[in-house]
């Protein structure tokens, strides 16, 4: 098959599916849900084989397309699909060109291997609910809204899948809509993603606009990267900034991350998916894709890595305190990101894709085991009342010890090599702070990583009732967890150090996108990279054995492992007030002071979603007292506006 | 044919629609056998689709007497010393008005028959609106243009008070009327003013007296610009001229509501477009910061209102007020420009906003009547499914008309610089968010009430909800590949728009 | 010169109509309010046309004329819908619709 028919493959695989699952979600709704229980209708059997197989095609025609790649030259490693012109109206011209080259190549298998074990995975675990092929239809029509925004080629594709996987991820969210908490999680994510779109367009209005006078006024991918050093530095950092902070938005960090931890409210398989390998990275994927212009733009650069340092410190400390599973993992995910965001502020853009990349294993499958612990204990999700199942669960416990360990970076796993070469690109780079932080984040990771291991598998069980019914999940769910764990042990292969005897396959095979960008003396000194190495692997290490030790005690709880800590415990559980403190320092004293203006300036600040709506509730409020129902007072209304319009014409215009 | 003669054949759309209302007074007390209310609709139906199918074709192919302007394919015909033009503008706004009528002719035939109020007189009121806007569309007079307006809204007023039973028609035709004559006699003034300062009302000299005005006639010009703006603030329902909006369109019937809210926005936009764009282009910068501020106050007013409301009615009147804001941007937007790009963006709009709004009141005519939002998806699959794209195009989400429509007129103000409008204007979209969504949620995934019970909706209403967000999907896909064979929708109405920007530049 | 005292007249008269409408509360009233304002726009309008020695003005204000009868037309039925509805011809009792 052709390269471009491969594409098409890849990209239309998911929507059709989307689209016969949306037909059997019309028709199942109509059939009553047989008994309590995980049971599938013969309808949901068909549902779930759409379901799979559309994803399962994608990435059968990725990986063919990925081998097809490696047969030919690294030059020609592209494939272009041309759709034809979306709209062409005065200086806007948008054409439907999907692009794969080897940096959208990863991206796309990631989406799909990943996405199809998930999908698989969500077969076993939504059995038996009443909306299962309406589940699946979303769960597929984010599969290709991510695929459109990791293969667009024009700026306004991108945002077009950009939103599409927003739409899909507050509807998948909210899923069980009649839990008002689940869907206030769902507006929530939905405003704060808002917050960042807004500087996403922003940046793209400013790209456009500032490339037009050069006569290159588009927002095609390619075009931009090749006139970007025709802008000045203060422009391109603007607009920099500007398309980062729709990342911010997108890929949780500091201060939009708000909305993830409450996104845990979804179902298991949604977090995994949407929340941890491929939505959240879609930041990264932006600004990677969009290397040439943070290249000329050096201080946005360094603006992203620290924003990612500060994000990466801060989410770990919270993960260190949370007692919801999924919350963990969740404030994990925030972190991680932050490291991959600090990678590339370090100007080693492969080293943040390849962190991206062994992430989305690693995480997908800590999140499946960790809902399969849930799905056993009946959709428990507190560790207070786990403990002790390590000996139920035969294949979920070992797969959660290993996403664990990868996610600390315990060698050989890929995490130890993926977060070792953002460590060392930062030392390289010549930032000791980011470095540090780094290296205290790693600690850190390492300990709740292993603090979660004890505190679900080990010791006695904290509720015996629950640990006594606890069950394994059906082969639908852990054939996912199995593949998921190869993956999660065997990418660290791709970017194994030179130090250790292996090929930094990866970096080369995204040389060819990054070539102009990339940063030639990432591994300078082979003594200084062992040195570093070694020293992360003893942090790390340490930090497993102090959070598995303090925490696999009889009668460990989930509280501060020292009484001394609970003062400053309880402050970081609260992921350190932000929202709180947002709302005492901003919002609080605003609306004393100016009812009226509360919502522009809670806006501004990016405050939380709730208290930004109730804000301009208020402000409505006020705004509804003149709306009184009495015609007199609607004219006395206009009449004021005329007479506002009247003295501004007349004033203005004296000349 | 005769030459003479054929020269007045591109006014063949406005003559029908007129002479066509006319002949509709004549037989509503005259037909008698059969079905009246059929050959009622059978008379409007015709008279607006024979219009509509006229325009097109004379936009495609335009005969002799029109005129070509620029290069663009755009021309013009001019009667009656300039008093009546007929342009690719006015052949667009005849062509949407009647194409609107069409669309909410089939729900105001339900309406009348739940109401039980004539059909007779609905179908004679619809088509003399519609008139009144081919009359707006060809009007080369600003007072042409005022007439016209006035048509259509003494219409629309006998319009909203047809259906005596509905408890709120008497209150809202009232308050439409009061308050509607009162924004005609401010518009009035504003009119009498300029003719004081300039010594014509038609566009063409009103053109050239505004580019050499003497100074000591400025204050005399911006004084009857102010009240002008003011009056058709009130047209359009632009913020603080927009109160009435939501508890007339509250009151009417929801398919009226729908054709006020589209065709009669739509043609006050396109006087505006011809008084300010047209006539007044030469004191452009004058009135550009009226309509910034307009617009600004549209979108601030509409957002914080249409947050605060419960029922979906008047959540889409105060909706429709943050769009007259991003429509205002448009036409702020023109005044700078010496390209076609700013109308353009707006016409685009306009187009885009009409096809929208009247799949989503049409669809929400027909939900409300049917069990309501919750779960609609799971009971009324295709028109759920109407709805949620009418619903993602206000959004302006992408591959939506909507879509389109705004990144048009965002665009051109970052380019006419007004980039703090256009800022403005994206957080406004944002912001609107939080009430389209949960409409959408309802729909989509809200709990399913009651068994499900099969949707009453005529054919009729079925086909226009069809046409209107198909049509929303066409225009916002741009081009439609369906098995290799390209429709380019979205790129006849970019041309027709630039076409409609170029006859109106001086 | 001369043209200012029927402009102050014309300003008057609007002003009147203005100001009545937005505080009379009687149907009757409102409407002969904004016939103020009308016949306030046609004295503007024969001022000017006066000025300018030009006709146009002067077919306006015939049209106006018209157009106020017209209106006037419509309102009338309208109150007379009203009163056999509420028996009122105060405003203000129709205020159900607000917020």
């Amino acid at each position: 098959m052709s390269h471009v028919a491969l594409l098409a493959w890849i990209l239309f695989a998911p929507l059709a599916a989307a689209a016969l699952n949306g037909l059997l979600a019309l028709r199942s709704a109509r059939v009553p849900v047989p008994v309590e229980g995980h049971h599938l209708r013969p309808m949901d059997r068909l549902a779930a084989g759409i379901g799979v197989a559309g994803p399962l095609a994608a990435a059968v025609a990725a990986w063919s397309l990925g081998f097809a790649f490696l047969a030919r030259d690294r030059s020609l490693r592209l494939t272009e699909l041309d759709l034809g012109t979306w709209f062409s109206m005065g200086q806007a011209h948008v054409t439907w060109l999907f692009r794969v080259d080897p940096l959208s190549l990863v991206m796309v298998l990631v989406v799909t291997t990943v996405g199809t074990l998930i999908h698989l995975y969500s077969v076993g675990y939504m059995a038996g609910d009443a909306g299962f092929p309406r589940f699946l239809t979303w769960l597929n029509l984010f599969t290709f809204a991510m695929l459109v925004l990791v293969t667009a080629r024009d700026l306004v594709v991108l945002f077009l899948g950009w939103e599409g996987v927003g739409v899909c991820s507050y509807l998948l969210i909210g899923y069980w809509f009649s839990d008002a908490a689940k869907a206030a999680a769902g507006l929530k994510a939905f405003v704060v993603n808002r917050i960042g779109d807004l500087g996403l367009l922003l940046g793209m209005f400013l790209l456009f606009w500032s490339m037009a006078p050069g006569g290159q006024a588009s927002l095609d991918i390619d075009l931009l990267s090749a006139h970007v050093t025709k802008l000045s530095v203060p422009l391109a950092t603007a607009a920099a900034v500007l398309l980062f902070v729709g990342a911010m938005g997108k890929s949780a960090q500091v201060p939009l991350h708000i909305w993830l931890p409450d996104a845990m409210a979804g179902p298991t398989p949604v977090s995994a998916l949407i929340h941890a390998a491929t939505m959240v990275t879609a930041g990264v994927y932006m600004v990677a894709r969009m290397h040439p212009l943070y290249h000329h733009a050096p201080a946005a650069l360094a603006f992203i890595g620290s924003l990612g340092a500060l994000t990466a410190l801060v989410a770990a400390t919270v993960a260190c305190t949370q007692t919801n599973i999924k919350r963990v993992i969740a404030w994990s995910t925030v972190s991680q990101l932050g490291y991959m965001f600090m990678g590339l502020g370090a100007g080693a853009f492969s080293a943040g894709i390849y962190h991206l990349f062994t992430h989305a294993f690693f995480k997908a499958l800590f999140f499946l085991s960790a809902g399969a612990v849930i799905h056993a204990l009946h959709g428990e999700e507190e560790l207070g009342r786990m403990g002790g199942l390590w000996s139920k669960l035969r294949v979920t416990g070992p797969a959660f010890v290993l996403a664990a360990a990868a996610n600390a970076g315990l060698p050989p796993l890929s995490g130890f090599v993926s977060k070792d070469a953002i460590l060392v690109a930062t030392w390289n780079a010549h930032h000791p702070v980011w470095f540090a932080v780094g290296l205290l984040t790693a600690g850190l990771t390492a300990f709740y990583s292993f603090r979660l291991v004890a505190l679900v598998l080990a010791g006695p069980p904290r509720d015996a009732h629950l640990a006594e019914h606890a069950h394994e999940a059906g082969w639908a769910m852990t054939l996912p967890l199995v593949l998921l764990a190869v993956g999660a042990v065997g990418a660290g292969v791709l970017e194994w150090p030179h130090e250790l005897g292996g090929t930094l396959w990866f970096s080369a095979w995204l040389e060819p996108v990054f070539y102009p960008s990339l940063d030639h003396g990432v591994h300078a000194n082979a003594v200084v990279d062992i040195i570093l190495t070694v020293g992360s692997v003893a942090v790390v290490a340490t930090g497993a054995a102090i959070g598995f030790s303090l925490h696999a005690r009889d009668g460990a709880s989930t509280g501060a492992p020292l009484t001394g800590l609970q003062g400053l415990w309880a402050t970081v559980k609260r992921g350190w007030h932000v929202d709180e403190v947002l709302e005492r320092v901003v919002v609080r004293p605003v609306v004393f002071s100016s009812r009226a203006a509360a919502p522009f300036l809670d806006f501004l600040l990016g405050w939380g979603a709730r208290g930004f709506v109730q804000g301009l509730a208020l402000a409505g409020r006020g705004l509804a007292v003149a709306q009184s129902g009495l015609a007199r007072h609607y004219a006395m209304v206009m009449l004021g506006g005329l007479v506002a319009l009247v003295a501004w014409a007349v004033l203005s215009g004296g000349r | 044919m005769n030459t003479q003669l054929a020269t007045y054949l591109p006014l063949a759309p406005l003559a029908l629609l007129v002479l066509g209302a006319l002949l509709a007074l004549l037989l509503v007390p005259s037909v008698r056998h059969g079905d009246p209310d059929r050959t009622m609709a059978w008379h409007a139906g015709m008279v607006n689709l024979s219009a509509l199918v006229l325009s097109v074709t004379l936009w495609v192919r335009p005969v002799i007497g029109m005129e070509p302007v620029g290069a663009t394919g755009a021309f013009r015909a001019t009667y009656m010393g300039g008093a009546l033009v007929v342009d690719s503008l006015s052949l667009l706004l005849v062509a949407l008005a009647s194409a609107g009528a069409l669309l909410v002719l089939p729900g105001l035939m339900a309406a009348a028959d739940r109401g039980s109020f004539a059909h007779g007189e609905l179908h004679a009121l619809l088509l003399f609106a519609v008139a009144g806007s081919g009359v707006v569309a060809s009007a080369g007079d600003v007072f042409t243009g005022f007439l016209g307006l006035e048509i259509v809204a003494l219409s629309v007023y006998g319009l909203v008070g047809l259906d005596r039973s509905r408890p709120g028609a008497h209150e809202a035709v009232l308050k439409y009327l009061l308050l509607g004559a009162f924004a005609s006699a401010i518009l009035l003034l504003g009119m009498a003013f300029l003719f004081g300062a300039t010594g014509s009302l038609s566009l063409g000299r009103l053109q050239a007296a505004a580019v050499h005005l003497p100074p000591a006639r400025h204050g005399l010009v911006m004084l009857g610009l102010a009240a002008m703006v003011a009056g058709l603030a009130f047209k359009v329902a632009a913020a603080p001229f927009h109160m009435w909006s939501a508890d007339v369109y509250e009151g009417a019937v929801t398919p009226l509501t729908g054709f006020m809210a589209t065709v009669v926005k739509v043609t006050a936009f396109v006087f505006g477009l011809r008084l300010l764009v047209a006539g007044l282009a030469g004191v452009g910068t004058d009135w550009q910061p009226l309509l910034a501020a307009l617009a600004a106050a549209s979108m601030v007013v509409g957002n914080l209102m249409a947050m605060n409301q419960r029922k979906p009615k008047r959540m889409m009147a105060f909706s429709s007020v943050v769009h007259t804001g991003y429509m205002l941007v448009g036409l702020a937007a023109a005044a700078g420009s010496t390209g076609t790009d700013a109308v353009q963006a707006l016409v685009v709009y306009l187009v885009a906003y009409l096809l929208t709004n009247l799949a989503a009141f049409g669809c929400l005519d027909v939900l409300e009547r049917n069990g309501g939002l919750d779960g609609a998806m799971q009971r009324n699959p295709g028109l759920a499914t109407a709805f949620v794209v009418a619903l993602l195009s206000l959004v302006g989400f992408p591959m939506t008309a909507g879509f389109l429509g705004k990144y048009m007129v965002f665009s051109v103000a970052f380019g006419a610089g007004l980039g703090w409008l256009g800022v403005l204007a994206i957080l406004s979209s944002m912001v609107s968010l939080a009430y389209y969504m949960p409409l959408l949620f309802r729909v989509l995934s809200g709990a399913l009430p009651s068994p499900a019970a099969p949707p009453s909706l005529a054919t009729g209403e079925r086909v226009a909800l069809a046409v209107s967000s198909g049509l929303v999907l066409v225009l916002g896909a741009g081009i439609l590949a369906v098995a290799g064979w390209m429709v380019p929708g979205a790129h006849w109405v970019a041309q027709w728009a630039l076409q409609s920007g170029a006859v109106l530049l001086p | 010169m001369a043209l200012h005292a029927p402009l102050l007249v014309a300003a008057a008269l609007f002003s009147i109509g203005v100001g009545g409408f937005v505080a009379r509360r009687n149907v009757f009233a409102l409407l002969m309010c904004i016939e103020l304002m009308l016949n306030a726009v046609n004295l503007v309008f024969v001022t000017f046309s006066r000025q300018w020695l030009s006709v146009e003005g002067h077919v306006t204000v015939l049209l106006v004329v018209a157009l106020a009868a017209a209106e006037a037309a419509v309102a009338l039925a309208i109150v007379i819908m009203l009163f056999r509805h509420r028996e009122t011809l105060d405003v203000d009792v129709f205020a159900s619709m607000k917020e």
